[in-house]
C-alpha cells in the first residue's frame, strides 16, 4: 500500500516536471530558454514570447512563429525551411548561417538582426523592416521584399538573382560587390544606397529614385533604368554597357 | 477538368445528404471559417470563453473604434475603463495566420473570410463584459480604417443585419439630416432599428448611416480637388443583454 501511494506521488511529481511537457511547451511557457539543435519541425509558436532564446543549430522547417516575439533570439545554423515567420518580431535576432529557404517574413520586423551568409532564397519578405540588418554574404536569390524597408542594411557580397525589390526602401543600404542579376528595383527609392563594386545585369530600375548612390566600381550591363532618378557617372564606361538609361536612350557596348 | 467540376458539383450538391471525408477536404479547399466567431459569443458566459488561438489581437475597445491598450489575455478586461452602462469594452481581431499566409503567397483571394469581417465588410468587434467578466453584450461596427471603397459600402451591412435579427422583429426608424448633414449625391440614409430577441433577454440597436456630415464636401472650396473620402458611411450594431441597454446616442 505504501509502494502503491509512494509510485503515485512519484508519477505526479514527473507529470507536473516541465521537463515532461516537450521542448515545444517549455520554450513557449519560458520554462526553457535554450533548445540548441532541437527537432522542433512543424511546431506551432504561434504568439509565443521567444525573446532571447537559443535555438542554435536547430531545425525549424515548417515551424509557425505567426506573430511570435524573437527579439535578441539566437537562431545561428538553423535549419527553417518554409518556416511562417509572417509578422513576428526578430529585431536584433542572430539568423547567421541559417537556412531559411522558402520562409514567409510578411510584415516582418528584422531590424538590426544579424543574418550573415545566411540562406533567404525562395522567401516571402513583403514589406518586412529590414533596418539596418546584417546580410552579408546572405543568399536572397528569387525572394520576395517588395515594400520592404531596407534603410541602412549591408547586403555587402550577397546574391540578389530574381530578388523582387520592387517598391523597397534602400536608403543608404550596402550592395558592395553584390551580384544582382534579373533583380527588380522598380520603384525603389532611398538616397545614399552603395553598389560600389557590384554586378548588376539585367536588372529593372524602372522609376526607381536613387540619388547619391555610388555605382564606383561596379559593372552595368542590360539592365533598364528607364525613368529612373539615377546618376551612373561613377560606373566606368567599358562597365556601362547594353543598358537603357534613364532618357530612353538604348546603349551599345561601350557607349 | 469538366468531369472534375461536374464531380465537385454533384459533391457539394449531395453534402446534405451524405457528407464525407473526401468533400470535407474539398470544402476545406474552397473556404475558410474561422474557428470562433463573435456570434458564437455567449452571452452570461465568462469572456474567457473566447479560446486564446482564435485571436490575433486583444485590447481595450474605443466605442467601435480602433483598439487602444493591448491586452495579455482576456482575463485582463478590467484594465478597460467601463462605459456609462459599467460595461467594459474588449475588442479582439480573428486569428490571422491563413490571411498572412495568403499575402505572403500573393494569394488574398483563396480565402474568402478576409480577416476580420462580416458578409465582406471589414469591421471591428469588441466584447462588453461586465464587472465580473461576464459578456454581457456585442458591439459591431465597420471599420474606419478601410479603404474608399469598402468604406462607401460599409451602410449595406446594414442590410445583412437586418436579416439576420429578423426573428427580433426590429422596428426602424429613419432618421432626417440635422446639424448640416446633406445626402451623397442624391442618397441620405440615415436608420436605427431595435428589436428584442424572442425569448426577451436581449435587445439590439441597429444603426446605418451614409451622408455627409457638416463641412464634408465633395471638392474642397479652396483648392478645387476632389475630397474622395469626406462622407459618413457606416452601420453600427450594439446587442446586449437585459438589464443593460444598447448606447442609443446617434452618429451626428
Amino acid at each position: 500500500m505504501r509502494m502503491r501511494a509512494m509510485i503515485a506521488v512519484a508519477f505526479a511529481v514527473l507529470a507536473a516536471s516541465p521537463a515532461l511537457a516537450g521542448p515545444v511547451e517549455d520554450l513557449i511557457s519560458g520554462a526553457r530558454q535554450e533548445c540548441r539543435g532541437c527537432d522542433l519541425s512543424n511546431a506551432s509558436f504561434k504568439k509565443a514570447d521567444l525573446s532571447g532564446v537559443d535555438l542554435t543549430g536547430a531545425n525549424l522547417s515548417g515551424a509557425s512563429f505567426h506573430r511570435a516575439i524573437l527579439k535578441g533570439a539566437n537562431l545561428t545554423d538553423v535549419i527553417a525551411e518554409d518556416a511562417n515567420f509572417n509578422l513576428a518580431d526578430l529585431s536584433g535576432a542572430v539568423l547567421a548561417g541559417g537556412r531559411f529557404k522558402g520562409a514567409m517574413f510578411y510584415e516582418a520586423q528584422l531590424s538590426a538582426a544579424k543574418a550573415p551568409g545566411a540562406d533567404f532564397s525562395y522567401t516571402m519578405a513583403q514589406h518586412a523592416r529590414l533596418t539596418g540588418i546584417d546580410l552579408t554574404g546572405a543568399n536572397l536569390d528569387a525572394s520576395v521584399l517588395k515594400g520592404a524597408r531596407l534603410n541602412n542594411a549591408d547586403l555587402t557580397g550577397a546574391s540578389l538573382n530574381r530578388t523582387n525589390l520592387d517598391k523597397a526602401n534602400i536608403g543608404r543600404t550596402r550592395f558592395d560587390a553584390a551580384t544582382i542579376d534579373g533583380a527588380g528595383f522598380v520603384e525603389t527609392t532611398g538616397s545614399g544606397a552603395a553598389f560600389r563594386d557590384a554586378t548588376i545585369t539585367q536588372t529593372d530600375f524602372f522609376g526607381a529614385r536613387l540619388d547619391n548612390a555610388d555605382f564606383t566600381g561596379a559593372r552595368a550591363h542590360a539592365n533598364r533604368f528607364t525613368r529612373a532618378k539615377v546618376d551612373l557617372g561613377s560606373i566606368a564606361p567599358d562597365q556601362l554597357t547594353n543598358n537603357i538609361m534613364p532618357d530612353g536612350q538604348v546603349q551599345r557596348s561601350g557607349q | 477538368m469538366r468531369l472534375a467540376a461536374a464531380a465537385l458539383w454533384l459533391g457539394l450538391a449531395m453534402a446534405p445528404l451524405a457528407p464525407s471525408a473526401g468533400l470535407a477536404q474539398a470544402e476545406a479547399k474552397l473556404t475558410y471559417v474561422p474557428a470562433f466567431t463573435i456570434w458564437d459569443v455567449k452571452f452570461g458566459a465568462p469572456i474567457t470563453q473566447i479560446p486564446l488561438s482564435a485571436v490575433a489581437l486583444i485590447a481595450c475597445g474605443t466605442n467601435g473604434g480602433p483598439p487602444s491598450v493591448p491586452l495579455r489575455d482576456f482575463t485582463e478586461f478590467a484594465t478597460c475603463p467601463a462605459e456609462a452602462s459599467g460595461l467594459h469594452e474588449v475588442f479582439f481581431t480573428y486569428d490571422d495566420e491563413q490571411d498572412y499566409i495568403a499575402k505572403a503567397l500573393e494569394d488574398e483571394y483563396r480565402f474568402a473570410q478576409g480577416g476580420t469581417s462580416i458578409y465582406a465588410h471589414p469591421v471591428v468587434f469588441t466584447v462588453l463584459v461586465d464587472a465580473a467578466g461576464i459578456a454581457r453584450g456585442i458591439r459591431i461596427v465597420t471599420d474606419e480604417r478601410a479603404g474608399e471603397r469598402d468604406r462607401r459600402v460599409a451602410v449595406r451591412l446594414a442590410d445583412n443585419l437586418r436579416g439576420r435579427y429578423s426573428p427580433w422583429s426590429p422596428a426602424c426608424e429613419d432618421i432626417p439630416a440635422t446639424d448640416g448633414q446633406q445626402p451623397v449625391g442624391s442618397i441620405f440614409i440615415h436608420q436605427i432599428c431595435t428589436g428584442t430577441s424572442p425569448d426577451g433577454d436581449a435587445t439590439m440597436r441597429l444603426e446605418a448611416t451614409y451622408f455627409r456630415k457638416k463641412g464634408q464636401t465633395s471638392i474642397s472650396r479652396e483648392t478645387q480637388q476632389v475630397q474622395k473620402n469626406y462622407f459618413q458611411s457606416a452601420t453600427r450594431l450594439e446587442v446586449v443583454q437585459q438589464p443593460f441597454a444598447p448606447d442609443a446616442t446617434p452618429v451626428r
